[in-house]
């Protein structure tokens, strides 16, 4: 999947099964296209340095933060 | 990845950000956070940067918040965590935690990292936990 790429909805639904999709089906079908979508959007949400520096600085209450901390637990998590 | 970042990328990652830095390149360096009291669009900033980070450790973040909401009222059992946790997992299955097994290894896995890190203390033979005072 690419960044504002539509979803062909009718080739999603046959290669999941769903060829004949009828009202009873439609509520498990889409909710299987739901999972799919949030699954493929946290694969796509890398962890980058810059999100990592960025909660520190977000969540310190101090008034300032040591470089030595920054680096220590930006190691940990990167 | 376990990448080593260096201190110049970091620097340039704070500056980005628009923090000023006292002792720039030394190791005694220290970043002033006055910047994000100066408006709210600087805290708005940093929250829009931070938010990938929620997917990725949303387990975390789940066990995180069950803790310290029964850490007020002092250790808190692991096996109750673990119920909590059965819980949650249950909530957020169709929407975050459906390729997410949750087995109690894992969660005294990430425990133990917490405690390592010096933010937890397992305490009655290893049955609750205490959440470590920050200074």
């Amino acid at each position: 999947m690419k960044y504002l790429e539509p979803i062909p909805i009718h080739d999603y639904l046959l290669k999941n099964g769903y060829e004949n999709l009828d009202h009873e089906h439609q509520e498990a079908a889409s909710q299987k296209l739901t999972a799919s979508l949030l699954k493929q959007q946290q694969y796509a949400s890398p962890v980058t340095l810059n999100s990592i520096i960025a909660a520190m600085l977000l969540f310190e209450n101090a008034k300032t933060i040591k470089m030595v901390d920054i680096l220590e637990f930006s190691d940990v998590i990167y | 990845m376990e990448t080593c970042p260096k201190q110049p990328l970091v620097e340039k990652h704070i500056k980005g950000l628009g923090f000023k830095l006292q002792k720039a390149t030394k190791k005694t360096c220290v970043v002033d956070l006055a910047y994000k009291e100066e408006d709210l669009r600087h805290l708005l900033c940093l929250a829009h940067y931070s938010i990938p980070l929620n997917a990725v450790f949303l387990p975390e973040g789940c066990l995180a918040n069950l803790i310290v909401a029964g850490a007020r009222q002092g250790p808190v059992s692991i096996n109750d965590l673990f119920i909590n946790g059965e819980k949650m997992h249950e909530l957020f299955k169709l929407e975050h935690f459906y390729d997410y097994s949750l087995d109690e290894q894992r969660l005294r896995d990430v425990m133990a990292f917490w405690e390592h890190k010096g933010i937890l203390k397992i305490v009655n033979d290893g049955n609750s936990i205490e959440v470590v005072d920050s200074p």
